[in-house]
């Protein structure tokens, strides 16, 4: 038997046709010969052991690991039909990766599906026994429930500190593993194969994180990551340290080596080519996926005299009070939030008006700032809401209608229950238990789900093809994630969507700068996050607007500027795309 | 490589009817892909999975109704007898004077990788592993001759598994070897050899004839290009010269401490390397029978 490195090394450089690895009899032959000859009487009729023996050859015959890159797993898989390029990555990591590997594809090109036959194929080929999947405590339910209900795969959310060595297949969230005394626990487990979803809260080195998971035991390893990592290669550079510590040299020697700035590679080419040996990644724009087509309309409206007043009030208000923050340094972020929850409706403004009126210490402006509250209370008619039910009405089927803000999602729901058309709510705040139950309560019995930005994530609602922004998040990559909710894989027709926007307001340049500018809602787009999924890049978008909307003299202005900023992002896209 | 037996339903289900027939399973019900067994107690207790429910009964001393196995071999099969089903429970409910419930019986879909036949597997390689056998049909020769069969498994692992089955049967008057024996031999019917004074009439033991066979193995294995292990054995080296050269350039400026934990994570390091891409073949015997074979003329 060999067992050290040094021997087979040898082996390695005396390679001859003869040479044959260590081969390991599981029993001696006194063994075997003493089994026959005492063992078969054992049966209560013995006339059947032939019998049994050659039931038992068909049975043994049928669990073979066989030979070739085919994935035995897809025949233990009977509830659905994973997707071409989930099937050909699933191979890739297990026949050229040797079972460690990043899968970074973009959101809702099925991850978890990847993930799942990786497993399954280790277990049918008695590869993998113990498996630590670790993912966000949100998800864990969903996890499990995937890989039961689709894959046969019995897993166990463990709540008792002795259950982690209990059961084979482990789902737990990172943030419990890390802990102790789970964490002694689990780095002394010897896992065949670790999991790990979210992997970019994986991205710094130093943190207890990064150190927790290099810590445990493990033969196999998977990190998932939707954030494209490769925009900060530093951060590329610690994922890959887990998988194979060494391969992109220690941290100093990388950057020394491949990289001109943190985001930037010397030699793009060769290190995206190493990469490829490490690194999964399926783009919707390879077009190896199927989606159904979305259609985008842009809603136009017109503003009542009423609403336009309270607009063009509160554009002035925030206009004064943008170029005071900007002279002071004070911070602008309530005024963005104040410009965008007026573009939504004016309950979402009250309270913001409120607060503001109540905080400030010039008499005029806390004059001002009431005056606008109750023109704002004056409002009867209220545009959006109208056109929201008119949609409802005519499309007939069940639909989404997003907004950023509690304020207006409340209102939402009153005014839909008012005109009797069966609505639930769903926000982020939900625990588990409530989203799945809401969203139960909209596949069967309701017609609308209204939900807040924060509540979208982590839900899957194929079954609906019709959403309604009620208001635009300024933040290409938010709307993208609301759509990713009806327009992923598993939707079977067509989605529509539908984008309220209000003229003469800095909505309609917004919807101009995501739909038409950047190519938003086509399929190249998939890529957008490449260039701006980065969270600063995304803080820095909302304040460059922001900044458009507050200091443009005329909506000429407003017009012809967040051109020039849609161009100027495209280029970078561009210049990015070619970079990475 | 021919394809693997029991990937259709209806090799499945004639799996299955073999196996409940020798376990003297009735069968209740035998529609198109769908079959009732009613397990005797012995079988009920391999097949499921709940060993208190058994200590109870057995210490409280009761009788239960043998348990009914409802299996569909197709999802067209287990919907149609699920309807089926619930329909016989409604008829039985709507004739009754007084409704009272009746939990609903629901078939269980037997496919590769279900729990069921996972269970049935582990139950035939338990009572499949061993036998002692001669031909039913007599001939005139009356010499038998014994042979020994054994089946094996041969892993090749590395970071991957590829398994061949095999089968070798060897003359225990002449030590003469043949390969693919199981399936020379496995139409002819068979029935039990009882005689207790048989091993000691063979001319070769069968530890010896054991280790004949394993020669065979080791020369068959001799004869194959193991590139699979060459491959593995160059990723390994590859890969622990890596690590070497890694906690190498992280060992400047470290405190004796801090090396020292540093040394124990590579070690870890290299051993789950070992774990991955250590070439070695693994031999398991998966059945092994005497058989007694008339000399052919």
């Amino acid at each position: 038997m060999v067992g050290t490195v040094r021997e087979t090394t040898q082996s390695v450089t005396n390679s001859n046709s003869d040479w044959v690895p260590p081969v390991e009899w599981m029993e001696t032959a006194e063994e075997i010969s003493d089994r026959i000859l005492t063992q078969h009487t054992r049966l209560t009729n013995p006339s059947l052991m032939w019998d049994f023996l050659c039931l038992s050859v068909t049975a043994c015959q049928a669990q073979l690991a066989q030979d070739g890159d085919q994935l035995l797993c897809l025949e233990y898989i009977h509830n659905f039909q994973p997707l071409r390029h989930q099937i050909s990555c699933a191979q890739d990591v297990i026949h050229h990766l040797h079972g460690r590997a990043v899968l970074a594809d973009e959101v809702g090109l099925g991850k978890t599906i990847e993930a799942g036959l990786v497993i399954k194929e280790y277990q049918v080929r008695k590869l993998a026994q113990r498996v630590l999947i670790l993912v966000p405590a949100s998800l864990i339910i969903q996890w499990s429930r995937e890989l039961t209900e689709k894959f046969g795969i019995s897993c166990y959310a463990p709540k008792k500190r002795w259950a982690w060595s209990e059961y084979d297949v482990v789902v737990a969230s990172l943030d419990t593993a890390k802990r102790e005394p789970h964490r002694a626990i689990i780095t002394e487990i010897p896992w065949d194969l670790v999991v790990i979803d979210e992997a970019h809260k994986l991205k710094n080195r130093l943190t207890r994180n990064w150190e927790f998971v290099n810590q445990i035991p493990n033969k196999y390893m998977l990190l998932l990551t939707a954030t494209p990592v490769q925009n900060n290669l530093q951060e590329l550079h610690s994922l890959i340290t887990l998988l194979k510590p060494g391969e992109l040299g220690n941290n100093h020697n990388f950057v020394a080596k491949h990289l001109v700035s943190k985001r930037k590679a010397k030699d793009a080419q060769r290190l995206r080519d190493h990469l490829s040996t490490l690194m999964i990644r399926n783009r919707r724009a390879d077009g190896q996926v199927y989606l159904p087509d979305r259609e985008v309309k842009i809603v136009s409206l017109e503003f009542s005299p009423e609403e336009k007043q309270l607009y063009d009030d509160v554009q002035k208000f925030l206009k004064e009070a943008y170029q005071e923050a900007k002279t002071s340094h004070h911070s602008v972020l309530p005024l963005l939030t104040l410009q965008r929850e007026v573009c939504s409706s004016p309950y979402a403004a009250m309270a913001s008006l409120d607060k503001m009126a109540r905080r400030t210490h010039s008499p005029q402006r806390q004059a001002y700032l009431s005056s606008l509250l109750i023109t704002a209370k004056q409002i009867r008619r209220y545009t959006k809401v109208e056109k929201v039910l008119e949609l409802i009405h005519t499309m007939d089927d069940k639909c989404i209608v997003f907004t950023e803000y509690r304020a207006t999602q409340d209102f939402l729901m009153y005014i839909l229950h008012q005109n009797g058309v069966k609505a639930v709510p769903f926000r982020g705040g939900f625990k588990r238990g409530k989203k799945d139950w809401m969203t139960e309560l909209f596949e069967h019995r309701a017609q609308v789900l209204v939900a807040t930005e924060s509540g979208g994530e982590g839900i899957n609602l194929q079954f609906c093809r019709y959403m309604i922004n009620f208001d635009l998040p300024w933040n290409p990559m938010r709307l993208e994630q609301r759509i990713g909710r009806i327009h992923r894989l598993g939707q079977q027709s067509a989605v529509k969507i539908y984008n309220l926007s209000t003229r003469n307001t800095i909505e309609e340049h917004i919807v101009a700068l995501l739909v038409e500018k950047i190519h938003m809602f086509e399929t190249v787009v998939g890529e957008l996050d490449s260039i701006i999924g980065d969270p600063q890049i995304q803080k820095k978008i909302e304040s460059d607007i922001l900044d458009i909307t507050l200091t443009a003299k005329s909506q000429e202005e407003i017009k012809n500027r967040m051109e020039d900023y849609g161009a100027s992002m495209w280029t970078r896209y561009q210049t990015g795309r070619y970079n990475s | 490589m021919t394809s693997a037996p029991l990937r259709t339903s209806e090799e499945l289900m004639k799996f299955c009817d073999d196996y409940f027939a020798l376990c003297q399973a009735r069968v209740l019900c035998a529609h198109s892909d769908y079959r009732e067994y009613e397990l005797p107690v012995e079988v009920e207790k391999e097949l499921t999975d709940r060993p208190f429910f058994w200590a109870w009964i057995e210490q409280t001393g009761q009788t239960v109704p043998p348990t009914i196995l409802r299996l569909a071999f197709t999802v067209e099969a287990a919907d149609r007898e699920n309807r089926y089903l619930r329909r016989q429970v409604e008829e039985k409910q709507a004739a009754m004077a007084r409704p009272t419930f009746i939990p609903i019986p629901k078939s269980e879909l037997l496919t590769l990788g279900s729990f069921r036949l996972t269970r049935i597997f582990a139950s035939v390689e338990q009572k499949g592993k061993y036998a002692r056998v001669r031909p039913k049909i007599k001939t005139e020769n009356t010499h038998l001759v014994p042979w020994l069969m054994l089946n094996l498994v041969i892993s090749y692992r590395s970071d991957f598994l590829r398994q061949e089955f095999v089968s070798y049967g060897l003359c225990l008057e002449n030590e003469q070897i043949i390969e693919n024996f199981f399936n020379l031999i496995r139409h002819i019917p068979m029935e039990p050899v009882l005689d207790p004074d048989i091993p000691s009439r063979t001319v070769i033991s069968t530890v010896k004839a054991t280790d004949a066979i394993r020669r065979r193995i080791l020369q068959y294995l001799h004869q194959q290009a193991h590139d699979w292990a060459l491959a593995a054995s160059q990723q390994w080296v590859d890969e622990v010269a890596q690590i070497e050269t890694y906690y190498q350039s992280l060992t400047s400026d470290k405190d004796t401490h801090e090396l020292m934990l540093l040394e124990i994570e590579k070690q870890h390091k290299l051993q789950q390397l070992e774990k991955r891409y250590r070439p070695h073949i693994a031999v398991e015997s998966k059945q092994a029978a005497l058989i007694f074979l008339p000399i052919r003329n």
